[in-house]
């Protein structure tokens, strides 16, 4: 009997107008939009190329250690992720290129140059907010009359007078919906996998293709919780236009009004405060390192690390940038090895004392960090959640590795990385070697040994358990109401 | 007749749920809008400006203490003015840079002795335009989201408002069989479209009066601003342009609702029809434009920047020539010197100056030309047309960018006429050592300042005023046309 109703229910959705119109308008925005999406992915990739390439010709210059600390600092280059395509999530928008040294901790990430910023004023839509607003409008508008238009037209009271039960008859046109409604889904993910198949750029990894498949289902929910939603609101009134009115007002809200209303009101109740006192306590902590320097030499009976040593010419370039600072010396013409030994020391003993300054400095910036933007932003995200197209949005951006706390992992990764370098500088005794502020006495730097960054994705299963919150919230939703269209559909008057 | 028909449509509006809905939305995303807008967003805005401007003048009348420093550190940061009117239109304004800078960056210094000549001087680059890119936004892990102003309250909301109340006026009558019976009275059907139209408008404009209203109010009484009358008049036409926006959306919602027998055909080809124009185009365009006109990246500027900064060095320094005739610091200098250094540093900052402008052009022609584009949707033109009005968004940041680049010939002209005052110098522009060495009254330095008036933001509005006008002129057409033909049973 479930077989007859959904086979009924699917033949008049498909042949229904709204499905022929609903379906070629979802289906040619989705392609087109692939296209302009993989284009942009294409676009980025090139440029993180670009980028590493730049990087490793510019390690490739370096003929002192010193240089690392200030005019050739390393580069971690976050690379685009391959499913931006399908949720851009903030991997466009963040940075992705962070300088990194022993002196500069991490902390945020600068753009590649983008050719013209001036574009950000337009903003852009991804495969992911096309299904959230296009889907849950189509979703809605095929649900709505489920059930009122039959009792309207009273075939719900021939339908019902044979032996088929309630909960047969709900099922079976929330099935047959589900059907009708998940073709122009499938037949959109088809459509994006052959235009990234046919992009020369792109492969496919296990992985990716099982987040695929993972951001398609996550979709299928997505798309029945409105459907669902739409079914209840049917079986609570007499007349399809009352439930249509009802529909669209729970759309507006949601899907358009929700997502941004939140955000604005984070944004104005919980600003993020100044940032200046903590530049200025981080500025003062270098003033603290500096005397600290100038307090050392002063007891070795020296002013400067060179004092005993001669040498033709020094050139030194210093910043302190609040939060950053490093330095770059290259002494030359060196008469002899007197001094060098003492000017070793001194370096050695300055430049160990500026990482220690530059990781109690990044405390106070992790403080800010962590109290300011990155809290408003947690705020915004987790208050924004009451809308479920929100929460579809994170999931599927958690899912395809966009999400602001992937971001948050590749800034600890390169944090890493700098303890690496810093590693790998302590075991060298690179800041106590002549080879720290001059070329002279032979033996050129062994660039090739220098640790390189390595970004680190993230697995599959890692993912999903930090989506699972946002999937057990459409879950929930789900199953309220089914529950909610059950219940009232059982005390549905049918005459 | 026409007027029975128009009070039984406000009539049959009023009592519907879609009316109570637009009238609490409507109000209530207007009221929030405004308080938002006097509690944080205007005040911060305010304040950060002023600290902005009080640093600039700062640091001009530090360097007003020498015209030759003035004339060659140039007038420093040009800050755009905020519009009291953005609580119309955000325009994107965190998005765009907020100010540009007139200032030189790097000092040079070169001191060499060879066996024909020693030279020794140490100089600052000129002055130029430089355009950076820091933007005013402060949190960019926030997620990406929509400002809640009028363009969003009256160009989304509104405009699907509009089409709710007006996707059933012909199906709805035609299902329930009272469109027949309508025409079996003598009445034009002129007359009934007309009359159908009016009750709609006259209904939807209720909720957008009282909004419009009580955030005015709100605005008004904070005394944060005091609306100028010529800002008066800016949103009176603001509240006109809305009209006809959402009378465009009216009529094809009666057009659509027309060519329908049933009401939830109109209503889901309508609601399909409104999603692409006002949701998707505005959203996709702007990616797909860009990428069909290429502009130099910033790394390309620069390399071209050096070869252009070579070029010239290699006239100039050609067999030493610019240093061997003696150095402009000397007292007292040659008079062939200060020219000759002039000249080659002026070279040097105009060359910079004209990469940057053209490649700035550039950049704006891009987004212009993605602007007409976005223009096939209604959405966008209305969003342009309130912008502009509204003193905000990127045809007012263009507008920004060219009056600062008049300031800068006004600039010039003052250093120029200041320098002709003062007999003790060499009057050779523009030159450290050429120029007076004299203080210069800082209130007589330019001010640089943008005047929004109702001629300039009309003015800049009025392709877009005209695109939406016509386009609800046609939309009325094609419904009346279409009405003529349609079956009424």
């Amino acid at each position: 009997m479930l077989w007859t109703i959904v086979r009924r229910e699917i033949t008049s959705n498909i042949l229904s107008f709204r499905f022929l119109l609903g379906f070629l308008i979802y289906f040619s925005l989705i392609v087109t939009n692939l296209f302009v999406l993989t284009n942009g992915y294409e676009d980025r990739l090139q440029s993180y190329q670009t980028a590493l390439r730049e990087n490793e010709e510019k390690i490739g210059q370096v003929t002192r250690y010193s240089e690392f600390g200030l005019t050739h600092l390393l580069k971690c280059d976050r690379s685009p992720k391959l499913l931006s395509i399908f949720n851009e999530g903030v991997d466009k928008r963040k940075g992705n290129t962070v300088p990194v040294a022993h002196g500069y901790v991490p902390a945020v990430a600068a753009h590649h140059g983008s050719d013209n910023p001036y574009l950000d004023i337009f903003s852009s839509i991804d495969f992911t907010v096309i299904c959230q607003v296009v889907m849950s409008l189509l979703a809605l508008l095929f649900s709505h009359d489920a059930i009122s238009r039959e009792k309207e037209a009273g075939t719900l009271r021939l339908a019902l007078s044979c032996a088929v039960p309630r909960p047969t008859l709900l099922l079976g046109k929330y099935i047959a919906g589900m059907v009708s409604i998940s073709l122009p889904l499938i037949a959109s993910f088809v459509a994006g996998l052959l235009v990234i198949q046919f992009s020369p750029y792109v492969s496919l990894s296990g992985s990716d293709w099982g987040r695929i498949l993972l951001i398609f289902l996550l979709s299928m929910f997505y798309v029945s919780l409105f459907f669902l939603i739409g079914l209840f609101l049917s079986t609570l009134t007499d007349r399809p236009s009352i439930t249509l009115m009802f529909t669209m007002c729970v759309w507006v809200l949601f899907v358009l009004i929700v997502p941004n209303l939140t955000v604005l009101l984070v944004k104005h109740a919980s600003p993020i405060q100044p940032e200046e006192p903590y530049k200025e306590q981080a500025r003062d902590r270098w003033k603290q390192y500096e005397a600290e320097v100038k307090n050392y030499y002063g007891k070795r009976g020296v002013e400067g690390p060179l004092d005993h040593a001669n040498f033709g010419g020094v050139g030194a370039r210093s910043g302190i940038n609040s939060y950053d600072s490093g330095e770059t010396v290259q002494v030359s013409g060196f008469e002899n090895k007197d001094g060098v030994p003492f000017a070793e020391e001194c370096y050695g003993f300055k430049e160990n004392l500026r990482t220690q300054y530059a990781d109690q400095i990044w405390q106070i910036r992790k403080e800010y960090l962590d109290k300011n933007p990155n809290r408003q932003s947690l705020l915004a995200l987790n208050i924004s959640r009451i809308s479920p197209a929100v929460v579809y949005y994170n999931a599927a951006a958690i899912l395809a590795d966009t999400d602001l706390r992937n971001f948050w992992r590749f800034m600890e990764q390169t944090r890493q990385y700098r303890r690496e370098w810093i590693d790998y500088l302590r075991d060298e005794k690179i800041f106590s070697s002549h080879r720290w502020f001059t070329t002279e006495f032979g033996d050129p730097i062994d660039l090739s040994r220098i640790p390189r960054f390595n970004e680190q994705g993230e697995d599959l299963s890692n993912s999903l358990q930090r989506a699972s919150l946002d999937i057990m919230i459409l879950t929930v939703l789900n199953m309220l109401f089914f529950m909610s269209a059950f219940i009232s559909f059982l005390r549905y008057d049918v005459v | 007749m026409i007027w029975q028909i128009t009070k039984r449509e406000i009539l049959d509006n009023l009592t519907r749920f879609r009316f109570a809905l637009t009238l609490i939305l409507v109000i209530a995303l207007m009221v929030l809008n405004a308080m938002i807008f006097v509690s944080s967003q205007y005040p911060q805005r305010i304040a950060e400006y002023s600290k902005d401007t009080n640093q600039a003048a700062e640091s001009l009348k530090t360097k007003s203490s020498n015209l030759s420093e003035l004339a060659v550190k140039g007038p420093g940061y040009l800050y755009k003015p905020v519009s009291p009117l953005t609580f119309i239109a955000m325009g994107e304004d965190k998005n765009l840079p907020k100010r540009v800078e007139g200032a030189s960056s790097g000092g040079y210094g070169i001191d060499m002795t060879t066996p024909d000549f020693s030279f020794r001087y140490s100089w600052s680059a000129n002055w130029w335009l430089q355009y950076p890119q820091h933007t005013s936004r402060k949190n960019d892990s926030l997620p990406s989201f929509t400002e809640l102003d009028w363009t969003f309250i009256i160009g989304l909301v509104m405009s699907f408002m509009a089409i709710l109340f007006t996707y059933d006026t012909i199906s709805g009558e035609r299902e329930t069989g009272t469109l027949s019976l309508l025409m079996s009275n003598s009445v034009s059907r002129a007359t009934v479209l007309l009359g159908k139209f009016i009750g709609a408008f006259l209904t939807i404009l209720i909720p957008l009066f009282i909004g419009v209203l009580l955030n005015l109010m709100i605005v008004n009484a904070s005394r944060l601003i005091s609306l100028s009358g010529g800002e008066w008049v800016r949103i009176g036409i603001i509240f006109v342009t809305s009209a006809v926006y959402i009378s465009g959306f009216l009529w094809l919602g009666l057009f659509i609702s027309s060519q329908f027998s049933h009401s939830s055909s109109s209503l889901l080809t309508l609601l399909l029809v409104w999603i692409v124009f006002v949701v998707l185009i505005p959203n996709t365009m702007g990616v797909l434009a860009s990428g069909s006109q290429q502009v130099s990246s910033r790394s390309e500027i620069s390399r071209i920047e050096k070869t252009k900064e070579d070029e010239i060095d290699n006239r100039y320094k050609g067999r030493d020539k610019l240093y061997r005739m003696g150095s402009p610091s000397d007292t007292p200098p040659k008079i062939e010197v200060l020219r000759m250094w002039a000249d080659y540093l002026k070279e040097h900052a105009d060359a910079k100056s004209s990469i940057n402008d053209e490649h700035l052009n550039k950049q704006f022609a891009q987004v212009e030309f993605t602007q007409q584009i976005t223009r096939l949707s209604p959405a966008a033109i209305y969003k342009y047309a309130v912008e502009s009005l509204s003193g905000t968004g990127f045809a007012r940041h263009k507008r920004f960018v060219q009056r600062a680049r008049r300031y800068k010939q006004q600039f010039i002209d003052f250093i120029k006429s200041e320098d002709k005052r003062d007999n003790d110098s060499y009057h050779i522009y523009l030159l450290k050592e050429g120029l007076s060495q004299k203080p210069v009254p800082s209130n007589s330095i330019p001010k640089f300042s943008e005047r929004l008036t109702v001629g300039v933001t009309f003015g800049g509005a009025i392709l877009d005023l005209g695109l939406l006008v016509s386009l609800a002129l046609f939309l009325f057409t094609v419904a009346s046309l279409a009405f003529m033909r349609v079956d009424v049973k």
